[in-house]
């Protein structure tokens, strides 16, 4: 299985968005069934040499990219 | 990715199999009426694709931070999920004690550095005793018992008594 990872930025807005204890378990569950299943998100149009995707948990917007090895959490937006 | 012009009667006669090349193959068809183009059928997941590209053109911001996201993850700085959830309680902490700060700044005229260094130093004293000793007291509250598994986490203030300032918090489970 992949590994996952959060990018500094991706944690700050993340903080900015005062999750729950309860949201902050979904977002790392949600996080770690994508690396099971990266694809489980669409395809975000970003000129980037890996693609990028996007996955909505509640009221949160993961954007994240991956590869064979490991899944990364580029950004956490407001959905 | 394909781009097919048919008509409104065609169309109709199989959009199960056209919804489905949309969804599967990425088509897209042009549906017309009498000759002119009326709508778009394109699969789901190209249409979210769409939005997400149109949020993004109105969202500066968001397009810097996946950037600085992904600049910060190529030079190896990807934070471990359990040092996640740490750091955003440590952020939120901050951005709290800094809004504090600025408000009793305001009120009292002390500048905001001194007021934010007295509340440091009394949050790290109250954690420290709540971590040696599982209950703390804070000065004009009363004493804080530790966070008890299975709770709701919420401190309980029971009704004041008189003569008797210094009164036990408890969590929602005790009461």
């Amino acid at each position: 299985m992949r590994s996952y990872w959060y990018s500094p930025t991706a944690v700050k807005r993340l903080a900015e968005l005062h999750p729950t204890d309860e949201e902050l378990e979904a977002i790392d569950s949600e996080a770690k069934m994508l690396a099971k299943t990266p694809k489980t998100g669409f395809l975000l149009p970003f000129d980037n040499p890996r693609e990028l995707r996007r996955y909505d948990v509640g009221r949160f917007g993961l954007i994240y990219r991956f590869d064979d090895k490991r899944l990364d959490i580029v950004v956490v937006i407001g959905a | 990715m394909a781009e097919e012009l048919t008509s409104i009667s065609k169309a109709r006669a199989s959009l199960t199999r056209l919804s489905r090349a949309a969804k599967r193959r990425m088509h897209r068809y042009i549906i017309t009426h009498e000759g002119l183009p009326q709508s778009v059928l394109v699969g789901f997941d190209e249409y979210l694709s769409m939005k997400a590209a149109v949020d993004l053109m109105q969202h500066p911001e968001i397009v810097a931070d996946i950037q600085a996201g992904l600049h910060e993850l190529d030079e190896g700085k990807g934070i471990s999920p359990a040092e996640m959830k740490q750091r955003v309680r440590q952020m939120e902490r901050q951005e709290e004690t800094a809004r504090l700060a600025t408000e009793i700044s305001a009120a009292s005229g002390v500048d905001p550095g001194t007021v934010e260094a007295v509340m440091d130093s009394l949050a790290e004293r109250i954690l420290s005793q709540v971590e040696s000793r599982g209950r703390a007291s804070i000065p004009g509250v009363g004493e804080v018992v530790r966070y008890l598994p299975g709770s709701s986490g919420r401190l309980k203030v029971p009704e004041a008594t008189e003569g008797a300032p210094e009164t036990a918090l408890k969590t929602e489970t005790e009461s």
